[in-house]
């Protein structure tokens, strides 16, 4: 349970990927759920007559805004730890796994588990789509192995974070002003900015 | 290096490369007809739809010719029509075979169905023959779209007012006639049909009753084609020609008709009096 101290992790990394899921979960999918909401409405009043189609069509985007947001905000906490906790960490391997899961389940719920079925002007229209939801399924779920990849890729550099002694032979002095170009000078040059003691796990990339 | 990472991102970047080039390959056909300004009546042309009966099969068809610009074979296109009456009772159904509709092609298609009449509940059919309904139809559309990841169901319901397959029908009664000789109480009819019913069989049957009981019973059977006039011979026994001959009596005529399966009564009281010397006889 140490990897999961809020000590090894950095805050304004997990608000920026906090703030980049609610793009993704939230803000956007409102936006364009709203904009297609009024269009229909425009549509609406167009024809006069309202079809109770189109208001069946209007109620249900308001249950995909709605489901929108109560998955979008579990999934923006998730994104926050999984950005908080450094690479090559359990914990982030953890938060992104169920942020993978949970990816996965709010497009699911939020699509209806791809069927749409609607009578417009007593026409039923019926798409399922649920193949094609799918395949994005299965490319979202794959993201749990970038997951799995990343932890393996980085569990030593968490594990063993460089030693003050290692920086030197990979930067020289007289150097200090390059920047980084590999991983390993990338961590040090991390942990030099963030002030970082020697404590292991501290080090975020 | 980071080899795990790299290929797991190449790996997920691959699958998201082959869904988005699934999906454009839906899009890039339908813009460039767009572009093309090519009309929408060169995708589909329908010919004259045929029918023929064999006995209760109705045989339908309707040749399609449907070009299919896309890169993805319509798959399993099927059609399918239900009807029920206007209570909403089910009276029949039927569906095409499914047919693919080859991507980059022009197809030839022979939409087929059949419709087996023995199928339909026999009191709807006596409705729809006798009496005309109101039939609520749906024909509905299923087919596959993107090598069957996209399914497509649409229905599509009206209503279509059907009149009688036999316009009238009845007897005269009042001109029935006696035939003595023969044994028999000739009663006229009539039946007007519809020509959808043209060539096929009917069967009238007749029935004479008194107070006291079936005086006699006959039948003609006659070929269908607009309007028919015939005559029904009712058999009668020596005590119902002698009653018929000497009392002024109320009578019972049950008239049925019966057609393809569906059949009809047709029920008149009348007024009988004994004919003088001569008449009722041919």
């Amino acid at each position: 349970m140490t990897e999961f101290a809020f000590s090894h992790g950095r805050m304004s990394k997990g608000i920026w990927s906090a703030l980049w899921a609610s793009l993704k979960f939230v803000i956007i999918p409102l936006a364009l759920i709203m904009m297609l909401d009024f269009a229909l409405m425009e549509v609406a009043s167009g024809l006069g007559d309202v079809d109770p189609g189109l208001e069946a069509i209007s109620k249900d985007l308001d249950t995909i805004m709605v489901r929108a947001i109560i998955l979008g905000i579990p999934l923006v906490a998730l994104a926050y730890f999984k950005g908080f906790y450094p690479r090559g960490s359990t914990s982030r391997l953890t938060f992104g796994l169920a942020l993978v899961a949970g990816t996965m389940l709010w497009l699911w719920w939020i699509t209806f588990g791809g069927r749409l079925d609607v009578v417009l002007a007593d026409v039923g229209i019926s798409l399922d789509t649920s193949a094609l939801l799918g395949l994005f399924l299965l490319a979202i779920g794959l993201g749990a192995l970038i997951f799995l990849a990343e932890w393996k890729d980085y569990r030593q550099d968490f594990l063993h974070p460089p030693e003050e002694g290692d920086m030197i032979d990979v930067v020289p002095a007289t150097e200090t002003e390059v920047p980084p170009t590999t991983a390993t000078e990338e961590l040090v040059a991390d942990d030099e900015d963030a002030n970082n003691d020697s404590e292991p796990g501290a080090t975020d990339i | 290096m980071r080899w795990f990472l790299t290929s797991a991102r190449l790996l997920v970047l691959a699958v998201y490369l082959v869904i988005t080039f699934l999906i454009l390959m839906v899009f890039i056909p339908p813009a460039m007809l767009v572009m093309d300004g090519a009309p929408p009546d060169d995708l589909i042309s329908v010919g004259e739809p045929e029918s023929e009966m064999i006995g209760d099969i109705v045989h339908m068809s309707v040749p399609l010719t449907i070009t299919n610009p896309t890169y993805y074979d319509i798959e399993d296109l099927t059609l399918s029509f239900e009807i029920r009456d206007g209570s909403g009772e089910y009276i029949t159904g039927s569906s095409t075979e499914p047919v693919n509709v080859i991507a980059g092609e022009e197809n030839e298609l022979d939409i087929e169905m059949s419709l087996d009449l023995s199928d339909i509940d026999i009191t709807e059919l006596d409705e729809i023959v006798f009496e005309g309904t109101i039939l609520e139809i749906t024909v509905g559309l299923h087919a596959g779209y993107m090598l069957g990841l996209v399914w497509l169901d649409v229905t599509v319901p009206f209503e279509q007012e059907m009149d009688p397959l036999v316009n009238d029908y009845g007897a005269d009664a009042e001109g029935a006639t006696l035939d003595q000789e023969n044994r028999t109480f000739d009663i006229p009819y009539y039946i007007d049909t519809n020509d959808m019913l043209d060539g096929h069989d009917a069967l009238v049957g007749m029935r004479l009753s008194n107070s006291t009981g079936i005086m006699g019973s006959g039948d003609a059977s006659m070929e269908l084609g607009g309007y028919h006039e015939g005559e029904c011979a009712l058999m009668l026994s020596n005590e119902s020609i002698e009653s018929l001959m000497t009392t002024e009596q109320d009578l019972t005529l049950e008239m049925d008709v019966s057609i393809e399966g569906a059949s009809v009564t047709l029920i008149q009281h009348y007024h009988w009096a004994p004919p003088s010397d001569g008449e009722g006889v041919p």
